[in-house]
């Protein structure tokens, strides 16, 4: 286990390294000049305002050099000066951080809990009006796009009924977190409730479930402890692998419940070509997703005793 | 005799409920203290409130620098007219160099101290400070010793002196008639020394001056001010004002409708809604903003060097109706460059009416009778001055024969592609300028595509009307010469005049003191707006 765990930490770092490079490359590389756009970028600007800003960022000097400069700095943790805000990287995205893993979190939460639920009693009911809705209802939570899912709730809960305001993180307050959660949660719940119930029926007829049947155990026994333990394997693979994508993607939902987080962020850096906090919130969500899967990993051997590390 | 006592009663409990009504009218026109703003900040996240790093396009952050900040003079928002600020309107030397500024005695800091003329060399030294790479530079480029300042020869701007704790001198190397225009923009704002050193970097999240309203907090994409009790002018109205960046319509229209916001600006079809609403049509502010939304042509290759093409670009297209159908009314149709709220306008000015026909006519005169290709790059989401604008425009290019290739780009590539000039036309919105002679310099001909001359257009006549516009003192005068200026640019056309940017915002009946403010509907002068009882945020 623990041999494992190491193997595992010192792969991380040439997937970082490449991760890195790649990541330079191509912020680099793409049209588009954060000086000019610092200033007034529909004109106006003195061409020694934009120079100016260019030194001051260094963006002067040949690539090979920023990217050296780049990795000496991350590795003593110090992403850089944001272009845009002046501040450093490693700030801006600590106020973020947060602010995005509470929403991924309880959208994941949401959706494993709604989806693997469903997904579960869908199987155990197979061909029931249940099932039929439940599965009805999944292909349309995968469906549904979450920037339109998000403003018909908006107006359906927060104008129409009142009950729930209608955006604004509102200082960190359940009442502002259940739409964004519930519309960003919505598409991984579709998505794991259809997993969950394809797991569950590959289990279901399992030569340990007849035997445990035939021992005389209890239905409810069978069902959770030999069919929903078993098949809760690959749906911890896709929860988890979600779980990464869903950082990556809380950016429209932001933009529409207007929340600040990492999501807004990266799309606030991508147009002023803010090249140090892009490359610390990808850096930071490529990070999250090695963590997650590495969790995951380690979480079979939880659920299935059989699988072995070293 | 009873039915007369039942009347008496009726009348006297009529005019009881009339009285009640009148005067609880009469206390909702009167200006009351208390309660919260919610303004919502609808172009991008902010970035900064220190004045010095922010562009004169940056009307996120511009519309709360405007309320906490405060310079020697300032802008009357409303009416666009120069105002004393710190300092009375200065005393100009008969030489139209030294500009002496007397301050007012007793204003204050936000910490308490008292602002002296000492604290305003500092905050322009630290404006022109190269270390400091500062963006509103244009403000002080013309005083007296900027050059060995930013040089790093010498350590003071010499054209920069304290007479005493409240007067100094600004001398200019050259006369500026726009030099008191550019020292109220809030790039010239006075910040504290203590201040700004103890702060480094965070005086941009947590700034200090000496505005109406002073900085409370940043928390996420809310900025809280709220009113500032030691204000040298009349204290805000409001005790708090909160400005939260809300960037989809959609949340904006959401939040509106559920009261949470006091006022937001509108899209077209938000525009349409409202101004068909029984209640909010009386709610509507609109105003002809100072951007003139145009096509620029590319005047040094391609086909419209040739004068021809781009008048008959202009000819060939029906702007108002474009205007009416898909910009929902949501913009004033163009005449010329300079928009109608700037004292320069010219309604007798003559345009490019839709003429189809003379359009054919000079494309055939071009040498292109069998149509021309031309490939325009534009702001890939913008209606009002982006590539769907152009878009809507294309049947009525083609159907006199132009051959269109839309490119549409987001802006920070846009803005690179502008420069190199490797393309026909680009669609943009160019003014954001108080001042009529600034509105049009950009089209000098010395200027370069960076600097906002996006056509490369070069024309002496032009040029030499600015440059008398540019040393008249009169300002009769002066307007003169930029519309002449202007005439030969319309006639020139280097760019296709679109529209002039219709500002609309729909506010709650709670709310009043807004302003049809035309440099931007969100420089709204917060400390005049103020809230009734029925506000749910009256408190």
């Amino acid at each position: 286990m623990i041999t494992f765990l190491v193997r595992r930490l010192i792969q991380f770092i040439p997937t970082l390294l490449g991760v890195t490079l790649i990541i330079f490359i191509l912020l680099n590389v793409m049209p588009g000049d954060a000086a000019l756009l610092s200033g007034n970028p529909r004109g106006g600007t003195d061409p020694k305002v934009i120079e100016a800003l260019r030194e001051k960022w260094g963006l002067n000097d040949p690539l090979p050099i920023r990217y050296v400069r780049f990795l000496g700095n991350l590795v003593k943790g110090d992403l850089g000066i944001s272009f845009r805000l002046d501040r450093k990287v490693s700030e801006v995205i600590n106020e973020r951080l947060f602010v995005t893993l509470r929403l991924a979190t309880c959208g994941m939460l949401f959706a494993v809990i709604g989806g693997v639920g469903l997904g579960f009693f869908s199987a155990i009911h197979q061909g029931s009006a249940f099932d039929i809705i439940a599965m009805i209802g999944a292909v349309t939570g995968m469906s549904i796009p979450n920037f339109w899912l998000g403003l018909m709730l908006m107006y359906l809960v927060g104008v129409l009924l009142g009950i729930l305001p209608t955006s604004g993180y509102g200082g960190g307050d359940l009442a502002h977190l259940i739409l964004p959660a519930f519309t960003l949660g919505v598409r991984y719940m579709a998505l794991l409730a259809r997993m969950s119930r394809s797991a569950v029926l590959d289990v279901v007829h399992e030569d340990y479930v007849n035997t445990a049947r035939s021992k005389g155990l209890a239905e409810r026994v069978v069902q959770f402890r030999h069919i929903f333990r078993n098949a809760l394997i690959p749906v911890i693979t896709i929860a988890g692998l979600q779980f990464g994508g869903m950082l990556a993607s809380t950016v429209v939902v932001e933009t529409v419940f207007s929340w600040c987080g990492i999501g807004s962020l990266l799309v606030e850096s991508i147009f002023r070509r803010d090249v140090p906090v892009l490359q610390g919130c990808i850096l930071i969500i490529v990070v999250a997703f090695l963590v997650i899967n590495l969790l995951v990993d380690l979480a079979y051997g939880y659920l299935d005793p059989r699988i072995q590390y070293d | 005799m009873l039915k007369h006592r039942t009347l008496s009663i009726v009348i006297a409990l009529a005019a009881l409920l009339s009285i009640c009504v009148i005067s609880g009218w009469a206390d909702q026109e009167q200006p009351r203290y208390g309660g919260t703003f919610i303004m919502p900040e609808t172009y991008s996240a902010h970035i900064s409130m220190d004045p010095i790093r922010i562009g004169s396009e940056r009307a996120e952050d511009l519309q709360v620098i405007f309320q906490a900040f405060e310079g020697l003079i300032k802008l009357d928002l409303p009416t666009l007219k120069i105002v004393p600020g710190v300092a009375s309107v200065p005393d100009v030397s008969g030489d139209l160099l030294t500009y002496t500024f007397h301050l007012r005695h007793g204003v204050k800091f936000h910490n308490g101290r008292e602002v002296i003329a000492s604290d305003f060399i500092y905050s322009f030294e630290r404006l022109m400070n190269p270390d400091e790479a500062a963006v509103p530079i244009n403000i002080l480029e013309n005083v007296v010793g900027v050059d060995a300042y930013k040089a790093g020869t010498v350590d003071h701007i010499s054209g920069l002196k304290v007479i005493d704790d409240y007067t100094l001198t600004i001398t200019l190397a050259s006369i500026d008639v726009d030099f008191l225009y550019k020292l109220a923009e809030p790039g010239a704002s006075v910040v504290p020394q203590e201040a700004v050193e103890s702060l480094g970097r965070d005086f941009g999240r947590t700034p200090v001056s000496c505005g109406p309203f002073k900085f409370e907090s940043w928390v996420g994409n809310e900025i809280t001010l709220v009113a500032f009790q030691d204000y040298y002018g009349e204290r805000p109205y409001l005790d708090k004002v909160i400005y939260r960046t809300m960037l989809e319509p959609g949340t904006r229209g959401a939040a509106f409708e559920a009261e949470e916001i006091d006022a937001t600006r509108l899209t077209s079809p938000q525009y349409l809604k409202y101004r068909n609403d029984p209640l909010y049509k009386n709610y509507l502010l609109e105003v002809a903003e100072l951007w003139t939304r145009n096509l620029y042509f590319n005047t040094r290759e391609g086909p419209f060097v040739d004068k021809k093409v781009r008048q008959a670009f202009n000819y060939a297209i029906d702007n108002e109706m474009i205007i009416d159908k898909f910009l929902l009314g949501m913009a004033f149709p163009c005449i010329g460059y300079l928009p109608t709220s700037l004292p320069t306008y010219n309604p007798e000015l003559i345009g490019y009416d839709y003429d189809p026909e003379l359009a054919k006519e000079l494309l055939k005169a071009a040498g292109y009778e069998n149509g021309v290709s031309v490939e325009i790059i534009g702001d890939s989401t913008s209606p009002t001055w982006g590539i769907l604008y152009v878009e809507a425009a294309v049947p009525y290019l083609e159907a006199v024969g132009f051959k269109v290739t839309l490119v549409p780009l987001e802006s920070a590539a846009r803005h690179t592609r502008r420069n190199t000039g490797e393309h026909d036309a680009g669609m943009t919105s160019t003014g954001g300028a108080v001042s009529p002679l600034s509105y049009m310099s950009r089209y000098l001909s010395q200027r370069s595509r960076a600097e906002g001359n996006f056509p490369a257009y070069c024309n002496p006549r032009f040029d030499h009307y600015l440059d008398l516009a540019g040393k008249e003192t009169n300002f009769e005068k002066r307007m003169e010469l930029i519309r002449k200026a202007e005439e030969i640019f319309v006639d020139d056309c280097p760019i296709w005049f679109a529209n002039y940017s219709k500002g609309v915002m729909v506010y709650q009946p709670w709310v009043h003191g807004l302003e049809p403010v035309a440099l931007d509907l969100a420089y709204q002068p917060m400390a005049a707006v103020w809230v009734d009882e029925t506000s749910p945020r009256a408190k």
